[in-house]
Parts: C-alpha cells; structure tokens; sequence
C-alpha cells in the first residue's frame, strides 16, 4: 500500500495556503524511509468519503475555519476509523482567527484538544525531537503571536492521537520547492517524517 | 715406321689425355655448379626464400674454386709425352719401356739407329690398340658422368615453385570465390618498399604474401626477370563495396628484366602479381604522417607580470612520429589601448634542421629587453615542422600563454564584503509576553513582598517603556526640517514627502489638521515632549495602544501591575487590530512539485519495464559482403585451406575503412596464424563481429570479449 500525502480541503477559508507542504513531506519521507511514497500529493474533500483513503491529513489555512455539517460528520468518522488529522495554523497566532476558530471547530469533533507532552512518542516515531515539536523560524517574525509554543495540541482516540493541532506556523516553515533543501543544514522538514511514521504506525 | 712416325702418334695420344683431363675438370666445375643450384632450390622450395642473385654469386663461386682446385690437381697443361708412353705401356706390357725411352728423345731423329730399332720394337707390339681403347673408355665414362652432372644442372636451374608460392586457390577479383589456376611456369620477383627519403629508412625487401604499413608517398617497386609478357601486375584500391576492379600496372622492360613501380596514396592497396604458376599479394596499409606535437610547460597558466624587469623562462618539447625538420617558440606583443594597438611578433628560440623525432626547446623572456611596458600584452606559444616532403611540412602548435603587465590603475578593484546574517534579538519582549509576566507578577503577590513586587514591577515597567518608544517610532511623524532618527528619509526609500506637501506643513493648526485626516477624526496635539515639537500620529490603532502603553509603563513603574493589566491588554488588542487591518495576503501561482522519489532514493529510475525487442536491423550491403567474405575465410581457415590467409588479409583491407573493429579482429587473426600461435580467441572475435548487425561506435563500448 502506497502512502499518499492528503491535504484537506474545506468549504471555508482558504486551505489551499501551503501548496508546497506536501511536496517537502513527500521529499523527507522518500529521503530518510523506505515508505513506498507517492510523489505527489493528493487534496482530499473535508465531506468526501475519499478521506478515508488516508492515514494522515493535512489542514491549514489563514482564515476562520467553518465546517459544515457533511464536513464534520466524515471529520468524527475519520478520525474514529484511525486517521489522524494534522492541523496547522498559518497565522501563528493564538488570538488570530484561524487558532480560535479551527480549534473550536476541531473540539466539537473530538474534544478538547490538549497539549501534547514533549515525552509523546510522537516526538520518537522516528527522527528523536526531545524538546518537543521543533521550533520554527517564523514564531517570532511580528507577523504572529511572537510566541514560542512549546507545545502541540492534540485529542486522543483509544490511546492514539486522532488530531494534532499546531500554531507553529509549519505551513510557512515547510512551504518551499524540495529542490531548495540543499540550501539548509538541517533539513527543518524531518517533523513531517515523524507524523508520517506515527499515522502509519499507529 | 720411323721413329719420328711414332712419336707423332704419341702426340695424338697426348692430346686426347689432355681433353680428358680438361673435361675431368669440368665435370667437377658442373657438379659443384649443380650442387649449389640444388641447396638453393631446396631453400627456396623449403624456406619460400628466393635470392638469384645470391645463388649465381655462389654458384660462379663454387665453379671457380673447385675448377681451379680440380686444374691444380689434374694438370690437362703438364700432360707429357712420357704419360702418353707410360699409359701406352701400362696397356701393352710388350713394349717393355721401349716407347717410354723413343718418348724420352729429346729430338726424334730416324738416322738414329737406337731409335729405329725401338720404333721397330714397338711397333711389332700392336700398342696403339689398347691405349686407344682405354682412352675411349676413359671418355665415355667422363661423358656419362658429364651428362649425370648436365641433369643436375638442370635441376638446379628449374624454376621450382615454392611452398609459399606453390599453385593455389586464390580468390577472384573481387575476392569473393575462390578460383584455381593451373602452375606452368614460375616467374622470379622480388618486392622492395622504399619510404619518403624524409623517413630516412633503408629500402625493405617484402616478401610476396605480406601486410606492411607504408608511410603515404611510399614506393613499392617490383622487379623480375624474364619476359614482362610473362607477368601481370595490377594494383587494388581497398574498397567497402569490394567493386574495385584492379588495376594492371605498365611495367617497364630492360633487357631481361622488368620493372613496375607502384606508389602508396591514402587508400590500402592490394599489389597482385600473377604468373603462370599463380598468383601473389603483396597488401600495403597506408600510414599519414602526424603533425607534430608541441607542448607548453612553462609558463604553466595565463600570467599576470607586475615586475617589469623580471626574466621569465618559457620551456616545452615537441616530438613527431617520423622526424622533425624545425621548432621555434613564437611571440606576439600588443600595445596600447582603446582604438590604438600595434603589434611586434618575433622569435624567441628556433632550432632548425632537426633529425630527431624529439626536441626539448625553452628560452628567456627578459620583459626589459622586450621593452614590455604595463599595459602589454605577450602572447608565447611553440611551434614546429615536421620533415614531411610528400605532402608539405605539417605544422604543430603548442597552447598560447598570455602574459600580462597590468597598468597601475588595474589594481584597484571593488569587494564587497558579504554581511553574516543579523542575530536575532532574543532579548526583545513582545506586548503579549509582557502582558503574560505582568499577569504572573499579579498572581505571584500574595506570595511575595513589597519591595520585590515595586522592583519587579518597576523593570516591566522600563521594558513596557522601550516597547511603547518602538511603536513611537512607527507610529509618529515628527515635524521639522531636519528629520530626526526617528523619522528619517533615505535617498530613494520611496517615503520622501513632496516638497509642496512640506510646505503646506508650516504651521501647528495645519499639522494638526494633517493628523486628524492621518488618523481619522482624532483631533487635537496628542502628545509633546517638552519644548520638541509636536508630533501626530500616522495610525490610529497603533496610537490608541501607544497611550495605553503609557498607562501601563506609568503603573507598572509605580508599583501597580495590577493597574496596569487593563491598559497592557488594551494595548494588545490595539496592537492586533492594527496589524490585522494592515495584513495582505499575497497569493500567487506555486510551481508544481512533483518529488523524484527514484532520484531522492539514488536508485535511477528503471522501472524495470523493458519495451517490445525488435530486430535488429540489417547491416548496409557493403559491409554485409565483408562479413560474409569473412565468415567464408574464416571457413577456409578451420579447413587449413593454403589460401585463407589472403582471403582473410584481401577481407581485412577492405574493412579498414568502414568495420575498423572487424579489421583489427582480422589482424589478429592472421598475426596469430603467421606466428604460430593459438588464434582460437582471434578467430571467435571476428566470427562474431562479423556475425553481428550491430557495430559498435566510437562512443559505445562492447562488453564482451574484450573485442577492441
């Protein structure tokens, strides 16, 4: 079975922001796994019954987060069947109006999202992140919250995590053409490989 | 009878001893004669190796040594009359020695009574009968040993055919099946090659049956004895198409001998001598002569020269495949600059009259002598001719080294030094962390004294202060004519304020009207430092969190961060409106990224799915007749067929041009058989080569068999 990274796509707001996160997921995955891998990726309808096709989804976007009814049924029933949404905060903003809406909307479908320890084997699956989820170079840019968040946010179904919620802008972080990788020492895209690992493991 | 009768009959018997004894000695002139031309016939016969002239020189040779030998021995001039006697008496023993003493007489004298009475005596004894029949026998057994040796002689002079040259089975014009022609008679030729005198090699006797490399502008000349009617000799150009009709060559008669001359252009030939017996080949492969090769050594790079007296050393080597005739290292100035150039060109070092086919050559630059000024430019490379007289001297050059004298001014130059990236200031609280500290503070005061809280609270304070001086310096323009830090204006920032727009701001009320339009309706000076000049604020909501930041810098440095929460989160909420009015969401077209999964992995991108096979396709038609002319030698050859060989070398000629790989397999195939050796490996290589529809090219390599 061939992993395909998904990316969510919802009525509201604008989830098409970060068009080159799941080509650098992709890349890392290729790069440090033998995961058989598509190389591209693929956007999947929030409402589509095709979301059940994947282990991990992508949501990001800058604007308020409305889902629908459609949309927040097949939500409880992806995540209820095992997969794990990821959703990532374009704004980094804990007052912005993604954060409070997004989070609203995710709690209705799973609960109250908590944070997530640095011990979490999230941060273990495969590349070992000890002080927790990596910090990005865009948390203190003045265009957030100027925040470090130390910590994820997440809801756990039957012992796994079932939606992982982030405001640390990893849709700006993970958001250049692979090609470019050869321009950093540290591949600052590896967090990706880790949430891979996890939803296929899990 | 008288005695001077009997002497005149002695006479005769005289005579007749000394022809036999002159024949006797001939007979042994003839066999050695014989005997050379046979041990030269055997040579030849066994050996393929023909030398006439070698075996006339030794058979005269042998004639005159043993005749001289046998004349010495035998004696036909010192035969006497007393031998004649003494045979005479050996044959008639009745004479009892009275011919022998009548022979003695040193005059025949018939008044001479003792002489009359042994004529008597003698002649009662019937002598002459016998001494004539042994002198007859003697006679014909040197005539029959003569004629033994005659047939000997003939022997030795039959044109034997050779086991080289023996009658064969050779392929017809083009090569392609095999004929046989009867033997009648074998013509005697020889083959001499003689290179362009500038080779300076001697002239090289080829044996019939060779493949030798001629340099371009060679001479095969061909030479034999006998009529020329008896010979033909045609000339074959190689050819793909193996079409080439051959060539016959005009031979030039002289006396007893012809000649025909043959000249090496830039095509193999075939030279095809035919006889009666057969026929030969003599194959001859080209060779161009290279141009010569010069190399540079020194000065190793392009050189910039700052030291106008400086002596450099320009050193390098040249070297040809036959000879070299000159070398020389050449140089070119040029002066000057912008339209106004001139040039000087001479030679720094010229060797002439080489012999070698290698020549080290180096020389000095000295840049004074030169008169090399900054600014110049020097440009120094090696040539050289070879000797080649055929086709004009080829001309080798090494690479050219520039070597400049920089102009004083062509120092300078511009660096920019790149900037290390500016470090983050970590030290820098936002509004939000001071909010968060201020609230921690609050709820840590039941817990802590006073005097803590006033100091805590007083540094939030000085930091709350530096924040509201940043937004100050967003926020407020201030007035005047020399712009402060805090309102600067750079050349071409695109935030220069027009100079009618600067006029119109001449007075307070006219600010103040400018800020109320800036901020949308506040109106009035809302803020003035002293005696500075007034300031209006450019941004409404970001001048709304400015004067709560002075609230809150005013409690905080009081020691009341609780009064101070209230305006901290105003300012908050004003800093977020603020920021969330001016946000723009720049979207454009992302490029489409489709991971190279197989590349990232560095495992290629075989898919391991392979298109249909299709059938080679055949190979063009001249090259097709080669491969079966070969396969057919090769055929011949495995039955130790004579003529292979030449199949295979008149095959191997043709192919130079178009199957080079297939032609060098046949080299080593007939190299291998000529040497003895096992030619198995040789002979599989060219079976598949010649098998093969596919020829590899220069820029495919075959990986089997090593084939070249």
């Amino acid at each position: 079975m061939r992993f395909t990274f998904a990316t969510v796509q919802y009525e509201s707001g604008d989830w098409d922001s970060a068009p080159l996160v799941a080509a650098n997921v992709i890349d890392s995955v290729a790069r440090y796994t033998s995961i058989d891998v598509a190389p591209s990726g693929a956007i999947v309808p929030l409402s589509s019954e095709a979301l059940l096709r994947y282990p991990l989804a992508f949501l990001t976007g800058h604007l308020p987060v409305r889902f629908t009814s459609a949309e927040r049924a097949m939500l409880r029933k992806y995540t209820a069947r095992g997969g794990i949404l990821f959703a990532d905060d374009h704004n980094h903003d804990i007052d912005g109006v993604f954060h409070k809406t997004c989070t609203e909307e995710l709690s209705r479908v799973v609960g109250p999202l908590k944070p997530i320890a640095k011990t979490h084997p999230l941060y273990r699956s495969f590349f070992t992140f000890s002080d927790g989820p990596p910090t990005t170079s865009h948390e203190l840019n003045g265009w957030g919250d100027n925040l470090v968040h130390e910590q994820l946010l997440g809801a756990e179904q039957h012992g796994r995590l079932s939606v992982i919620y982030s405001n640390k802008d990893y849709s700006s972080e993970w958001s250049f053409h692979p090609e470019n990788k050869k321009f950093l020492s540290v591949d600052n895209t590896r967090f990706g490989v880790n949430l891979v690992a996890y939803a296929l493991t899990r | 009878v008288t005695p001077a009768g009997i002497i005149a009959r002695l006479r005769g018997v005289q005579r007749r001893l000394q022809l036999l004894a002159i024949g006797s000695v001939l007979l042994w002139v003839l066999s050695a004669v014989a005997v050379a031309l046979l041990v030269s016939v055997v040579v030849r016969v066994v050996n393929g190796v023909s030398a006439p002239i070698v075996t006339a020189f030794t058979s005269v040779l042998a004639a005159a040594v043993v005749g001289a030998w046998r004349w010495r021995v035998i004696a036909p001039d010192r035969i006497a009359m007393t031998d004649a006697a003494l045979l005479a008496e050996s044959h008639a023993v009745a004479l009892r020695y009275s011919l022998v003493t009548l022979a003695e007489q040193p005059v025949a004298d018939d008044s001479d009574r003792t002489q009359r009475r042994l004529a008597a005596y003698a002649a009662t004894t019937g002598w002459e009968k016998p001494t004539s029949a042994a002198i007859t026998r003697h006679g014909t057994s040197l005539a029959m040993r003569m004629l033994v040796a005659g047939v000997a002689l003939a022997l030795g002079m039959y044109p034997w055919p050779s086991r080289t040259s023996a009658a064969r089975t050779v392929a017809d014009a083009n090569g392609d099946r095999p004929v046989r022609v009867a033997p009648k008679g074998r013509v005697q030729a020889t083959a001499t090659l003689m290179q362009p005198a500038y080779a300076g090699r001697a002239p090289q006797r080829i044996a019939f049956g060779a493949t030798v490399s001629a340099l371009v502008g060679s001479v095969l000349r061909i030479a034999g004895v006998g009529p020329d009617s008896m010979v033909r000799v045609a000339v074959q150009e190689a050819s793909p198409e193996a079409t080439s009709a051959p060539r016959a060559l005009t031979l030039s008669a002289l006396g007893n001998e012809w000649l025909g001359v043959v000249r090496v252009g830039t095509v193999p030939l075939a030279v095809r001598l035919t006889d009666p017996v057969g026929e030969r080949w003599i194959l001859i492969t080209p060779v161009v002569d290279s141009a010569p090769i010069a190399a540079l050594v020194l000065p190793a790079t392009d050189t910039l020269l700052y030291d106008t007296t400086a002596v450099l050393r320009v050193s390098g080597s040249v070297h040809d495949d036959i000879g070299l005739h000159d070398a020389r290292i050449e140089y070119i100035i040029s002066s000057g600059s912008g339209e106004q150039f001139t040039f000087t060109s001479g030679v720094l070092a010229d060797a002439r009259k080489l012999s070698t086919r290698d020549h080290p050559i180096a020389a000095l630059i000295d840049v004074a002598k030169l008169g090399l000024k900054p600014g110049d430019l020097m440009h120094v490379r090696i040539t050289a001719h070879d000797a080649n007289a055929v086709a004009g001297p080829s001309l080798g050059s090494s690479e050219t080294r520039t070597i400049r004298l920089p102009r004083r001014d062509e120092r300078d130059s511009v660096a920019i030094e790149q900037l290390p990236p500016t470090p983050v200031d970590t030290s820098a609280l936002s509004q939000r962390q001071l909010l968060m500290l201020t609230e921690r503070l609050v709820a840590r005061l039941p817990r802590i004294n006073r005097t803590t809280m006033v100091a805590e609270s007083q540094r939030l304070g000085l930091t709350q202060a530096r924040l509201r001086k940043q937004v100050a310096d967003i926020v407020f323009a201030r007035l005047g004519n020399t712009p402060s830090g805090e309102h600067a204006h750079f050349p071409g920032d695109g935030h220069n304020h027009s100079e009618a727009e600067l006029a119109t701001l001449t007075t307070p009320e006219s600010v103040l009207k400018a800020a109320d339009r800036a901020t949308g309706g506040v109106s009035g000076m809302l803020d003035t430092h002293g005696d500075e000049t007034p300031v209006v604020a450019v941004n409404r909501p970001l001048l709304e969190a400015y004067n709560a930041m002075w609230d809150a810098s005013r409690a905080l440095q009081g020691g009341e961060p609780r009064q101070a929460l209230d305006p901290m989160r105003r300012a908050l909420a004003a800093i977020q409106r603020a920021r969330t009015a001016e946000r723009v969401y720049l979207r454009g077209t992302p490029p489409a990224a489709v991971v190279d999964v197989a590349k990232i992995r560095l495992i290629g991108t075989d898919t391991a799915r392979f298109e249909a096979r299709r059938a080679l396709e055949a190979l063009p038609e001249p090259q097709r007749r080669i491969g079966e002319r070969v396969l057919r030698g090769l055929a011949l050859l495995t039955a130790r067929d004579v003529n292979a060989l030449d199949s295979l070398r008149l095959a191997r000629l043709d192919a130079l041009g178009v199957l080079p790989t297939l032609a060098a397999a046949l080299g080593d195939v007939t190299d291998a058989v000529e040497r003895g050796r096992d030619a198995t490996a040789a002979v599989l290589r060219a079976r598949r080569i010649a098998l093969s529809p596919w020829q590899p090219t220069a820029g495919s390599a075959l990986w089997i068999g090593g084939a070249p």
